[in-house]
C-alpha cells in the first residue's frame, strides 16, 4: 500500500470511528450499562482470584499480584483490540456473507480486508481496556513492581503482536463462513482463549500441552508474554515463538480470505 | 383450555425445529465451552498437585462440578430478552400484539425450546467425558429422589431465568436497547450462580448473602442436589426462595408490560 493509499484508509477509518461513536451514543443509558457490565465482569473475576489466594498462597509459584497483572494485560487485548475493533466488524461481515449480501462491501474501492476488519467500532468495549489499564496501574502502585522504560516499550510491542495473533485467529474463524455459512460458534473460539490467557502459562505447559498451547492454540503467548516482558522476566524464546505464530497465522488468514472470496455466493443483485 | 395449550405447543414445536436447524453450530459452541472447562481442570489440577486440599470436593469432585455447570448452563438463557428487544426495535411486536395469544407464554415457549435442544446437545457431548474420566462420576448421588429433585430445580431455574430476562427485555420499551443491562446481570451472575467457583468455597458472609439472591439456585443448587451433601430442609428452603423470586419478577413483568405497551412506538406501521 502506497503512503497516499494508507492516508486515505486512515481518513476513512477516522470517519467510521466517529459514525460508530454517534450510533453508540444514541443509546446513552445502554452505553452506561455496558460500562457497568464490564465492571461487573471484572469484579467477578477479581473476587474469584481473591478467593483462590485466600485459600492457596501461590498457584504455579505465582502470587496474587501477578494474576491481577495478567488479568490487566488480558483486558488490554480483549477490550482494546478484540471487542473494540474487530469483534463487531468481523461478526457483521460473517453475517453478510451468510446471507449473501456482502457484494457492496466487496466492490468498494478500498482494501477489503482492512475495511471488513475495522469498519464497526464497538465503543461500549472501551471500558474493558480502561479496566485493564486501571488494573496494571493498581498492581504497580500496590506491589512496588519496578518497570523500566525499555521493558514497557518491549511489552507494548509484544502486546501488539499478541493483538495481531488474536486478530488473525478471529479472521480465520470468520473466513469459515464462506464455506459453512453459519460460523457463529466457530467465531466464539477467541472467547475460549480468553479464559486461558488470564493464568500463568506454567499451569498449561506440561508435556505435550506445551506445544499445543504455544503453537496450535497459542494461549501461552497472548497475555503472559507481554506481562512478563513488562516485569522484565520474559524467557526470550517466547518472543521467537510469538513471531513464528504471527507470521504463520498471517499467511493462513490471507490464503483463506482469497480462497473464500472466490467461493462467495451472492443472494441477488 | 386444551385448544389454548395447543397454540403454545405449536410455538414450542416451531421454535424447537428452528433451533435444531443450527444444531451443528450449537454442538460446536458447546465443544468450545468444553475447552473452557479444560481451563478449570488445569487450574484445579495445579492447585491439587501443589499439595493443597480442595475442601469438600477433592480434585474429582471439583472437576465434576465444573463439568455440570457447563452441561446445565443453558437453563440460564437470556434469549427471551434478545428476542423481545429485537421485536420492539424492529416493530415486529405489532404483528404479535394483534393475534390472540399470550405474549409472555409465546416468548416462554420459544425459550423452553431453546433450553431443551441446547440441554440435550450438552448432555450428548458430555458423554465422552464419562469414558475419559469415569472416576469423577463417582461423586454423583444418583437416586430416584435426587434425580427428581434435580429436574424440579432445573425447571425452576429455567422459569426464574425467563422471568428475570423478560423483565430486562421489557425495559427496551423505554430504552430501545437493553443489551447493556443484560450484560450487567449476566456478568455479575458469574460469581453469584457458582459458575466461577462453587459457592461453598466462598467466605461464609459472602455465601450467606448469595444464598438470599435467586442466582444461587440457578446452577449451584441443582448441581449440589445431584452431587449430594444438601439436606432436605435446605432443598425445601431453596425452592421457596426461588418461588418467591419468580412471583416477584412475574408481577413486575405484568406491570411493566402494561406500562411498556403504552410507550411502544410500533415502528414500521
Amino acid at each position: 500500500m502506497k503512503l497516499s493509499g494508507f492516508r486515505k484508509h486512515m481518513r476513512i477509518w477516522k470517519r467510521l470511528i466517529k459514525l460508530e461513536l454517534m450510533t453508540d451514543m444514541q443509546y446513552r443509558l445502554n452505553f452506561l450499562f455496558s460500562f457497568l457490565g464490564t465492571s461487573a465482569w471484572l469484579t467477578s473475576e477479581l473476587l474469584f482470584i481473591n478467593f483462590l489466594f485466600d485459600k492457596y498462597q501461590t498457584i504455579a509459584g505465582w502470587e496474587r499480584q501477578f494474576l491481577i497483572l495478567l488479568v490487566g494485560f488480558n483486558q488490554l487485548w480483549v477490550g482494546g483490540l478484540y471487542f473494540l475493533i474487530i469483534w463487531r466488524s468481523l461478526t457483521h461481515i460473517a453475517d453478510q456473507i451468510r446471507r449473501g449480501v456482502a457484494d457492496r462491501i466487496f466492490t468498494l474501492p478500498v482494501n477489503t480486508r482492512f475495511f471488513v476488519s475495522v469498519f464497526k467500532i464497538d465503543w461500549t468495549s472501551l471500558s474493558i481496556m480502561l479496566n485493564g489499564i486501571f488494573l496494571i496501574i493498581y498492581v504497580l502502585w500496590e506491589y512496588d513492581f519496578e518497570v523500566t522504560f525499555l521493558n514497557l516499550l518491549f511489552s507494548l510491542v509484544l502486546l501488539l503482536l499478541s493483538g495481531w495473533i488474536i486478530y488473525c485467529l478471529h479472521f480465520i474463524s470468520m473466513c469459515t463462513s464462506f464455506w459453512i455459512k453459519n460460523s457463529a460458534s466457530i467465531m466464539y473460539f477467541v472467547n475460549v482463549l480468553d479464559r486461558f490467557t488470564r493464568y500463568p502459562y506454567e499451569i498449561f505447559t506440561k508435556g505435550v500441552w506445551s506445544f499445543i498451547f504455544t503453537f496450535i492454540i497459542p494461549i501461552v503467548i497472548i497475555a503472559n508474554v507481554p506481562a512478563r516482558a513488562f516485569l522484565g522476566i520474559l524467557d526470550f524464546k517466547y518472543v521467537l515463538y510469538s513471531i513464528t505464530v504471527a507470521v504463520f497465522l498471517t499467511i493462513i488468514s490471507q490464503v483463506l480470505w482469497i480462497l473464500g472470496i472466490k467461493r462467495y455466493e451472492s443472494s441477488g443483485s | 383450555m386444551c385448544q389454548e395449550m395447543k397454540k403454545y405447543l405449536l410455538f414450542f414445536k416451531n421454535s424447537f425445529e428452528e433451533v435444531l436447524v443450527y444444531r451443528a453450530n450449537l454442538a460446536f459452541g458447546f465443544f468450545l465451552k468444553l475447552i473452557t472447562f479444560l481451563a478449570f481442570i488445569f487450574i484445579w489440577r495445579q492447585i491439587a498437585s501443589e499439595g493443597n486440599e480442595i475442601e469438600g470436593y477433592g480434585l474429582d469432585g471439583i472437576i465434576l462440578y465444573y463439568l455440570l455447570t457447563q452441561t446445565i448452563d443453558s437453563v440460564y438463557s437470556s434469549n427471551c430478552a434478545r428476542l423481545l428487544r429485537e421485536d420492539i426495535l424492529s416493530g415486529n411486536l405489532s404483528g404479535r400484539l394483534v393475534r390472540p395469544f399470550s405474549k409472555i407464554f409465546y416468548y416462554f415457549a420459544k425459550q423452553v425450546a431453546q433450553v431443551i435442544v441446547e440441554g440435550f446437545i450438552h448432555i450428548i457431548l458430555t458423554l465422552p467425558v464419562l469414558i475419559v474420566l469415569p472416576d469423577i462420576f463417582m461423586n454423583l448421588d444418583i437416586s430416584l429422589s435426587s434425580v427428581l429433585l434435580f429436574i424440579i430445580s432445573i425447571i425452576m431455574a429455567m422459569i426464574f431465568s425467563f422471568s428475570l430476562f423478560f423483565s430486562i427485555g421489557i425495559i427496551s420499551f423505554w430504552t430501545k436497547q437493553s443489551g447493556g443491562l443484560q450484560m450487567v446481570v449476566k456478568n455479575a451472575a458469574r460469581i453469584l450462580t457458582g459458575d466461577l467457583i462453587p459457592l461453598d468455597l466462598l467466605p461464609f458472609t459472602f455465601r450467606r448473602f448469595v444464598l438470599f439472591t435467586p442466582f444461587a439456585y440457578i446452577l449451584y443448587f441443582p448441581i449440589k442436589i445431584i452431587m449430594g451433601g444438601i439436606s432436605n430442609a435446605e432443598i425445601v428452603r431453596s425452592f421457596i426462595i426461588v418461588i418467591i423470586w419468580i412471583s416477584i419478577f412475574n408481577f413486575l413483568n405484568l406491570v411493566l408490560w402494561k406500562k411498556g405497551l403504552k410507550k411502544y412506538e410500533a415502528v414500521g406501521i
